[in-house]
């Protein structure tokens, strides 16, 4: 009897550790997320105030339109130069000890850095995926150049000084293959030949640098993923297009000067001289607000993270419940007992929530240990899809602590709380004659899960299609919650279908391995309602992982219907991660195929009646390359005066008045405002995907920074596409980061990215399945616990334990194939919905069949992993216990 | 009416054990279930096992039909020693030679008492022979029962079924367990009926364990143990025979 208590203690040690995991791994999630931004932000944070250490005050220009952007592809607005004079006039001011104008740091211009081969031939640039490309100033003043290391000084060499000569930070220079002894060499003994480097920017041809010193870029952990390129105070002017201008002045001020003292009388001083547009803050303002930009963008990686963390813990909520929901049932018998002896409902119900509460805190506990690391995983694995981000001390906040733990805890009472409702409401009678497996009736349950369902679907068709800008969270906290909602209430109803289905699933293990199989399918269909909650975990993974599947096969398949129909280039130039290129690369291709059409992309910001708008530069050209469908003449207007082309439905926005005098008022940052006239309308942006497009010559006349994205090119008739690209090619060759591809290999190359980024959220999402196979697996581990017995008896009369662990290995995966077909059919609705909200974005819906059979087959491997430690168990039960055990 | 052709060729012992010892534990709290026992059980006969709670009449069948493993000494099935065989060769020769019948929740509750009866056989990838099934379902009279779940038969029939799946692939020897000792005196009698005519009318041999006095007088012999040793046996006795027996051995 000892034996049989112990081994039951054991089971349930066992059972409590696969509970635990659910929560466990998702906290984990969670905490990971935390911990990984927290990190971030440190590092961020140490960064900034390393460059504004010694700064006491900093002049810049103000952030155009209140910092409103219009989103989309022009997001980014860069602030405008000041002039050079202005230094002059800071100089003055009572209380500045030195001033130095710095130039650079535009994520608009990057420094493009390609290492020179032993031959001296130009290599592929260097680029560190998503990674800041950085032109910066290494000015006069050492006390205002704490950004290289620390504390002014390069690790190697001496700072840049003149025309030809950079300074790169350490990482940057590792890559390009330069060691400290060649740098050195070239300093002390002027040989250079292994210190070069081919820099460009934008409006800057290529030029080969000598590099005379190498730096650690702060001291704050290693940032080292941006390239940063530091030339001295002219040279910086020089190649990033600021002749006469800076980005920003750094004053350091007297002894005795306080930070906001110094910048009031620089603010007056400001005002006194009549300079507009430019404002002054404190170091350490300048520091912060530098470090929460950047923490902003860290925000949005972190809710991106959270959800798949709340997404995991979803999935174990439903584990968690399905496993009290199985304990409680087990105990059935015990607990009527203990009615039975005087406990009331309450005391049964507390007992069940207290056992709740302790998993939940443990787990969460562990969960939390277990982020510190899920952190660095998260951080390799965001480095192979190519987002490259710094470390540092792992930075672990109380608000860290709190919310896993708190989270962790609730998530697990209160899915805990039905079932322990549950056993409290079973009259005692009642309890002590039903056997273990007794299930109510479940009407109301699925009158619940209808209802639920149907709210859900309501509330997803108005996250997607109506305006619900005032939802908390906006439409996709909305459309996220209803798909949560619905998931709910389909595992509800899903008891309903779990035999039917399950039986259909089952036919061919049961067709194919005689009695092993045919019990599987038995065993799998025996509780329908403990088999349809398993299979709703692995529902909800599969569900998301089918709708990503839809929409990036839609995508794609719009991408290439556009190009089909819309675009006649043959060729297209472009560049990877979609960093801005130089307007002279598309010149060179230009050149180099006489009779080319060649129609520039870029993007920029400006207002409109208030309002801030993305703005398509395009060349006039446009009509050679792609198709719009525009209004009338609208295209020959466009090529001939420029202007404004406006999709239908944005001008219908405009103010009557500028309608009719075919003039729009525009509000640039760098030229104030301006009238521009309107050249038509188009009715087709499926190719261009913006809705204001500004001729080329217009642009350039009002936007500091000239940077495309992408070039299209149509050739003359007669020259070949092979022919074409061979001297496009050639005509790129100072240009590293600009391709020059066919339509299809462009196609191609953008589904990639496309796809690249859809892994990222597939790999994501295999966490909820990973929970969902180990809810499987626990389901599993109970149900063989429960049917000891059973299997005893099956051992008994000659089943092998071979057949033992195939019996179970199929139940296993007939409950997983049942969830993912679940899940595929609920990631089709969402997936035609989603679409459908897309629609007039000219998104078209596709479906992927070898997506779907993928899943189909993923489910199956699931099922057979979540089966393979029960079955073991199963087969190694001792048969003469297992008969004798009740 | 004959029996099957083979069995009744077969005289001789179906299952032995020599000089068989089972020990559980060890050191001071070692028990010795069985001790040195030495026992046959000869072919087409009914033999019961009987002895008081503890006596390891329970462990002995457990031992003969390859469930359990004897500490010391040899069993033998037929000619071969089970006592050696690994324990996937065991399951073979439980699954092919050997028929079970337990006390209670002997069948799988989620198969037919059709899939029930062929389980062994299902199990080795064989079908059911017509004939033996057809025979085996009649005596037991199951036919209308054929495509019920365990949960929706009786415990009578349920334990017939037991019995019919534990004669179906016609194995050398059913090891019975209490088979009765959850029914009503009704159902035990006609239980108790079959698996007589069983060894009378189809050559089966039967190794029955149980505590009933009126159980084992359907036995063709009946073995007596007490703190696992053989201590005696009686040949053709009826129930108040055994009762007289037992009173004798002071069991």
């Amino acid at each position: 009897m000892l034996r049989v208590t112990f081994k039951n203690l054991l089971a349930r040690k066992f059972r409590l550790v696969l509970t635990s995991l659910a929560v466990v791994l998702g906290v984990a999630f969670m905490a990971g997320t935390f911990v990984l931004t927290d990190t971030l932000g440190n590092v961020f944070d140490g960064l900034f105030s390393d460059v504004y250490r010694g700064v006491d005050v900093g002049v810049r220009g103000a952030e155009p339109f209140d910092g409103e952007t219009a989103g989309g592809p022009g997001t980014m607005i860069s602030r405008e130069p000041i002039d050079a004079s202005v230094l002059d006039d800071v100089e003055e001011i009572d209380g500045v000890r030195f001033a130095s104008g710095f130039v650079g740091g535009d994520a608009f211009n990057p420094a493009k850095v390609s290492p020179l081969g032993k031959s001296g031939k130009v290599k592929e640039e260097i680029i560190h995926g998503q990674a800041p490309q950085l032109g910066v100033t290494w000015g006069p003043r050492r006390q205002l150049n704490h950004a290289f290391g620390g504390d002014g000084r390069p690790e190697v060499g001496r700072p840049p000084d003149g025309r030809r000569e950079v300074a790169l930070d350490e990482v940057t220079a590792e890559d390009a293959g330069i060691t400290f002894d060649e740098v050195r060499r070239c300093v002390d003994d002027g040989e250079c030949g292994g210190a070069r480097v081919q820099i460009s920017f934008n409006e800057f041809d290529p030029t080969i640098f000598r590099v005379v010193g190498i730096f650690q870029f702060g001291t704050t952990g290693s940032v080292g993923l941006a390239t940063l390129a530091a030339f001295d105070t002219e040279t910086a002017q020089t190649v990033m297009n600021r002749e006469g201008q800076f980005d920003e002045i750094r004053i350091e001020g007297e002894e005795g000067v306080s930070q906001r003292e110094l910048r009031s009388r620089v603010r007056d001083a400001l005002e006194d001289a009549g300079i507009e547009n430019v404002e002054a803050l404190t170091g350490v303002q300048l520091a912060d607000d530098q470090s929460d930009e950047i923490k902003q963008n860290l925000q949005f990686f972190n809710i991106f993270l959270l959800v798949f963390a709340m997404i995991a813990l979803f999935v174990g909520a439903f584990i968690i419940y399905n496993t009290f929901s199985i304990i409680v049932a087990q105990r059935t018998h015990e607990l009527g007992l203990l009615r039975g002896l005087g406990a009331s409902g309450r005391q049964v119900m507390g007992s069940v929530a207290i056992e709740a509460v302790v998993v939940g805190l443990i787990s969460s506990v562990l969960g939390l240990v277990l982020g510190v690391g899920v952190a660095i995983g998260l951080q390799e694995m965001m480095k192979a899809f190519d987002v490259r981000l710094p470390s540092g001390n792992t930075v672990i906040l109380a608000r860290t602590v709190i919310v896993s733990v708190i989270v962790g805890t609730l998530v697990t009472v209160v899915s805990a709380i039905s079932p322990a409702r549950r056993a409290a409401a079973t009259p005692p009678v009642v309890a002590m004659q039903m056997d273990a497996a007794g299930v109510s009736s479940g009407a109301r349950r699925y009158r619940v899960g209808a209802m639920l369902t149907g709210i859900g679907v309501i509330a997803l068709a108005l996250g997607l299609f109506a305006d619900v800008e005032s939802f908390p969270g906006g439409a996709a906290s909305l459309v996220g919650l209803s798909c949560a909602v619905v998931f709910i209430g389909v595992a509800m109803l899903s008891p309903l279908v779990a035999r039917p289905v399950s039986n259909l699933v089952g036919w061919l293990p049961a067709r194919v391995r005689g009695v092993s199989g045919r019990l599987a399918r038995e065993n799998a269909t025996r509780n329908p309602r403990r088999t349809a909650t398993t299979a709703a975990a692995l529902m909800i993974g599969i569900a998301l992982l089918t709708l990503v599947a839809i929409i990036g096969a839609s995508i794609r398949s719009t991408f290439k219907d556009i190009f089909a129909n819309d675009v006649q280039s043959e060729v297209v130039l472009s560049s990877k991660n979609f960093i801005p290129w130089s307007p002279r690369a598309a010149d060179a291709v230009r050149e180099a195929i006489p009779g080319a059409a060649v129609t520039e992309f870029r993007f920029g910001n400006a207002q409109i009646a208030g309002e801030t708008e993305a703005l398509l530069g395009i060349s006039p050209n446009l009509g050679q390359n792609l198709d719009i469908t525009p209004r009338g003449d609208a295209l020959t207007r466009f090529r001939q005066e420029g202007g404004f082309l406006f999709f239908e439905d944005a001008y219908a926005e405009l103010p009557a008045a500028q309608r009719k005098a075919g003039v729009v008022t525009v509000e640039f940052a760098a030229t104030g405002e301006q009238e521009i006239p309107i050249a038509g309308m188009f009715e087709n942006k499926d190719a261009i995907g913006n809705e204001l497009v500004l001729a080329l010559p217009d642009f350039e006349a009002n936007f500091t920074n000239q940077a495309n994205v992408f070039a299209f090119v149509k050739l003359p008739e007669d020259t070949p596409v092979r022919q074409a690209l061979r001297a496009a090619n050639q005509a790129l060759e100072p240009f590293p980061s600009v391709e020059s591809e066919d339509q299809s290999d462009f196609i191609e190359a953008q589904q990639d990215q496309i796809g690249q980024f859809l892994n990222l959220i597939n790999v994501l999402l295999f966490f909820a399945v990973l929970i969902a196979i180990l809810g499987v697996a626990n389901t599993l581990a109970l149900s063989i616990f429960e049917r000891t017995r059973e299997i005893g008896l099956l051992r008994a009369v000659g089943m092998e334990r071979k057949q033992v662990r195939r019996m179970i290995r199929y139940e296993s995966i007939i409950i997983s194939v049942f969830g993912s077909l679940l899940g595929i059919v609920l990631g089709l609705v969402f997936g035609r919905a989603l679409v459908a909200a897309l629609e007039s974005e000219g998104i078209t819906f596709a479906l992927s069949i070898s997506a779907l059979v993928i899943l189909i087959v993923l489910a199956i491997a699931a099922g057979w992993l979540a089966g393979w430690g029960p079955a073991r168990r199963a087969a190694r039960l001792d048969v003469l216990k297992a008969v004798q055990s009740q | 009416m004959t029996a099957a052709p083979e069995q009744a060729t077969n005289t001789g012992t179906a299952a032995r054990a020599v000089d068989a010892s089972k020990i559980y534990g060890s050191g001071e709290a070692a028990v010795r279930a069985l001790d040195h026992i030495d026992v046959e059980f000869e072919r087409l006969r009914y033999t019961a096992i009987m002895g008081p709670s503890g006596s390891g009449k329970s462990t002995l069948l457990h031992c003969l039909a390859g469930l359990d493993r004897v500490t010391t000494g040899q069993i033998f099935l037929g000619d071969v020693e089970i006592s050696a065989s690994s324990e996937k060769k065991l399951t073979l020769i439980r699954r092919d030679r050997i028929g079970f019948v337990f006390q209670a929740y002997n069948l799988i509750p989620t198969l037919t008492a059709e899939e029930n009866l062929t389980l062994p056989l299902a199990l080795a990838g064989h079908k059911a022979d017509p004939e033996r099934f057809d025979r085996v379902i009649d005596t037991l009279g199951l036919r209308d029962r054929l495509s019920h779940k365990p949960s929706e038969l009786s415990g009578g029939q349920q334990q017939r079924v037991a019995v019919g799946r534990a004669l179906m692939s016609q194995p050398e020897i059913v090891f019975a367990d209490e088979p009765t000792g959850n029914l009503d005196s009704r159902a035990s009698a006609e239980i108790l009926g079959y698996m007589r005519t069983a060894v009378d009318e189809l050559g089966q041999t039967i190794v029955m364990v149980t505590h009933d006095p009126k159980s084992a007088a359907y036995a063709d012999r009946v073995v007596f143990l007490a703190d696992g040793k053989i201590i005696d046996e009686l040949v053709g006795g009826d129930a108040d025979g055994i009762i007289e027996k037992m009173k004798g051995l002071g069991a």
